[in-house]
C-alpha cells in the first residue's frame, strides 16, 4: 500500500498539481458563498482521473504485483488525503480571515468549525457517489465526476444556506469561536459522516473494480 | 517444469470468439504468437494475464492458477515474476524513466539495481529521457531492463517488433534469444510477421480469427502444412473442406492443407510450403468453387 501511495504522489500528481489549492484564496475575500471555494477540491480529483486516462494508469497498474482491490483503495485514500489537506489549508485561511475582517459573511455561512463540519459532509457525499461509480467503469468519468460534484454541492450549499438563513441555527453561524460547543458538535458529526461514508465508498469501489476488464 | 500452461481457454465477445486454446511452454523457451490483425493475440495475452475474465479454461503460470476468485490481474505472487507490455500502450509516457523506475522498484523487494543499471547501460538508455522520447525499440528494451532487474521468470511482450525497421526487428529478436539463454527466463511475444518466429522462437502458436490453428515447434510448424495444387476433378468435398486459402480458376485449384489430411490429396501435386507461404494461405480470402448444383440454381 505504501508503494501504491508513493506511486500516486510520484506519477499521478505533478508539482503543477499544487495549483489546485489556489482557489482556496477565495476564502480571503470579504464575502462570498464559501462552500464553492471548498468544492474546488473536486477539480483536483477531476485532474487526477483525467490524467489517468491520458497516462494509461490502469494499464500501468495492471503490470504491478498488486491486486486491483489494493489499487482502488490506494486511489480512494489519495482522494481522502487530498480532501483533508484541502480542509486543513481552508481552516488555516479561515483563521487568517478571522483576523483580517471584523465583520461576518453576509453572502453565506461564516467559515467557522461548523462550516468545516458541513464541508466534510459535502466531501463524504462526493466520495460516496464518485468512488463506486468511477470504479464500476474506469475512464468513464463524466457521470461520476459530474454527478458527484453536483450532488455534493447541493448538500454543501443547502446545509450552509440553512445555517445562514434560519434564526434557529444562528448559533452555528458565529464568525469566530463563539458558541464553540455546538460548532464542535457539527464538526465532529461531519467527521464521523466523512469517515463512515468514505469507508463505505472505498469498499464499494474495491468491489466494483473486481468486475473491470481491460 | 512448464512456465505456462493453458487449458481449454476461451473468451467470447460480440462477433468474436477466442479459443478454446490449449498449450504449454516449458521453462527457458520462447513462444511466438502469430496472427493477422484481429486474430485475438492481445485478447489471448490479456486472458493469460487475467486482465479479461475467460469464459472457460484455466491458465497456470509457474504451476499456479492465475485466477483467484473474481479478482482481476495476476495474483501478486505470480505478478512479481512476470514482466509484460500490452497493446503498444506506454503508460506514463510523459514521465522520465527515472521517475517510472523509482516508482516501479518500490513494488519489488528483490529489485536488483545492479542488473537494472547494467542493462540500461547495455541498451544505451538515458534515465533522464521521457518514455515517449524513446524509439519503439528502446521502449521495449526499457521494459526488458525493468523485467530483468526483477528477475522475472516470464516476460510477455505484445507486438514488440511493431513499427521497427527490418534491422531493428532482427536485432530485437536476437536479443530475445540472448536473454532467455543468459537470464534463464521464458518469453512470449505476439507478432503479425511470421518470419519473426522463424528468426528466434522455439514454439509458434498460430491464431486465426480467435482459433488456435496450430501450436507446435517452429520446425514442425512448416512441416505440418502442405501446398496442394491440382485439377478441379480432384477437388473432392473432403479435400475442399480441409483446404485453407483455396483459390479456384478454370484450370484448377491451389490451397494449403494440414499434413494430417494428406490422404485427401489423391491425384494432386503437393509440396512443403515456406513459412511465409503458410501465413499467406491461412489469411487470404477464400475463393470457393461453384458446384454444378449451385450453378443450376
Amino acid at each position: 500500500m505504501k508503494a501504491l501511495l508513493a506511486k500516486e504522489f510520484r506519477l499521478t500528481m505533478s508539482p503543477w498539481f499544487l495549483l489546485v489549492f489556489l482557489p482556496l484564496g477565495l476564502l480571503l475575500i470579504p464575502m462570498w458563498v464559501f462552500p464553492l471555494a471548498m468544492a474546488y477540491v473536486f477539480v483536483g480529483v477531476m485532474i487526477v482521473v483525467w490524467r489517468d486516462r491520458k497516462d494509461h494508469d490502469l494499464e500501468f497498474l495492471a503490470t504491478l504485483p498488486m491486486s486491483f482491490v489494493a489499487q482502488a483503495k490506494a486511489r480512494a485514500w489519495t482522494i481522502v488525503l487530498l480532501e483533508l489537506t484541502y480542509l486543513v489549508v481552508g481552516m488555516a485561511l479561515s483563521v487568517v480571515r478571522f483576523f483580517l475582517y471584523p465583520v461576518g459573511n453576509y453572502a453565506s455561512m461564516n467559515t467557522n468549525l461548523a462550516f468545516f463540519g458541513i464541508t466534510l459532509i459535502m466531501y463524504a457525499t462526493f466520495n460516496l457517489i464518485f468512488l463506486p461509480a468511477y470504479y464500476s467503469r474506469p475512464y468513464r468519468t463524466w457521470w461520476p465526476l459530474g454527478g458527484g460534484t453536483l450532488i455534493a454541492l447541493l448538500v454543501g450549499l443547502g446545509l450552509t444556506t440553512l445555517v445562514a438563513v434560519l434564526p434557529e441555527l444562528s448559533l452555528l453561524n458565529d464568525r469566530g469561536f463563539g458558541n464553540l460547543g455546538p460548532q464542535l458538535g457539527v464538526f465532529a458529526g461531519g467527521a464521523v459522516i466523512f469517515i463512515l461514508l468514505s469507508w463505505l465508498a472505498t469498499n464499494q469501489a474495491a468491489k466494483n473494480i473486481q468486475k473491470t476488464q481491460l | 517444469m512448464n512456465i505456462l500452461e493453458v487449458v481449454n481457454l476461451s473468451k467470447r465477445y460480440e462477433g468474436f470468439r477466442l479459443g478454446e486454446i490449449n498449450l504449454t511452454l516449458p521453462q527457458g523457451y520462447l513462444m511466438g504468437v502469430v496472427g493477422s490483425r484481429g486474430a485475438g493475440k492481445t485478447t489471448f495475452l490479456k486472458a493469460l494475464l487475467n486482465l479479461v475474465r475467460p469464459d472457460t479454461g484455466v491458465v497456470r503460470i509457474f504451476e499456479q492458477e492465475t485466477r483467484e476468485q473474481s479478482v482481476q490481474g495476476l495474483p501478486p505472487t505470480i505478478g512479481e515474476k512476470v514482466g509484460f507490455t500490452l497493446g503498444g500502450v506506454a503508460p506514463y509516457a510523459s514521465r522520465r524513466l527515472s521517475q517510472i523506475t523509482a516508482t516501479t522498484q518500490g513494488f519489488y523487494p528483490k529489485w536488483d539495481e545492479g542488473v537494472y543499471q547494467s542493462w540500461m547501460a547495455r541498451f544505451g538508455l538515458d534515465e533522464k529521457a521521457k518514455l515517449h522520447q524513446l524509439s519503439p525499440a528502446d521502449q521495449v528494451k526499457y521494459v526488458l531492463a525493468t523485467s530483468l532487474a526483477r528477475h522475472c521468470g516470464l516476460i510477455v511482450l505484445d507486438d514488440p517488433t511493431r513499427g521497427l525497421e527490418k534491422d531493428e526487428s532482427t536485432a530485437m529478436l536476437d536479443l530475445f534469444r540472448e536473454l532467455i539463454s543468459a537470464e534463464k527466463c521464458s518469453l512470449v511475444f505476439t507478432t503479425s510477421q511470421i518470419m519473426d518466429v522463424e528468426t528466434c522462437a522455439d514454439y509458434v502458436a498460430y491464431l486465426r480469427r480467435g482459433e488456435l490453428i496450430a501450436y507446435t515447434s517452429v520446425d514442425e510448424f512448416s512441416r505440418s502444412f502442405l501446398l496442394v495444387k491440382g485439377r478441379l476433378r480432384f477437388l473432392t468435398d473432403e479435400l475442399e473442406s480441409a483446404l485453407h486459402g483455396i483459390r479456384v480458376t478454370e484450370k484448377g485449384f491451389t490451397g494449403m492443407i494440414k499434413t494430417k489430411d494428406e490422404a485427401f490429396t489423391t491425384g494432386c501435386q503437393i509440396k512443403e510450403p515456406r513459412l511465409e507461404q503458410i501465413m499467406v494461405f491461412l489469411e487470404r480470402p477464400e475463393s470457393r468453387p461453384r458446384r454444378a448444383h449451385e450453378e443450376a440454381e
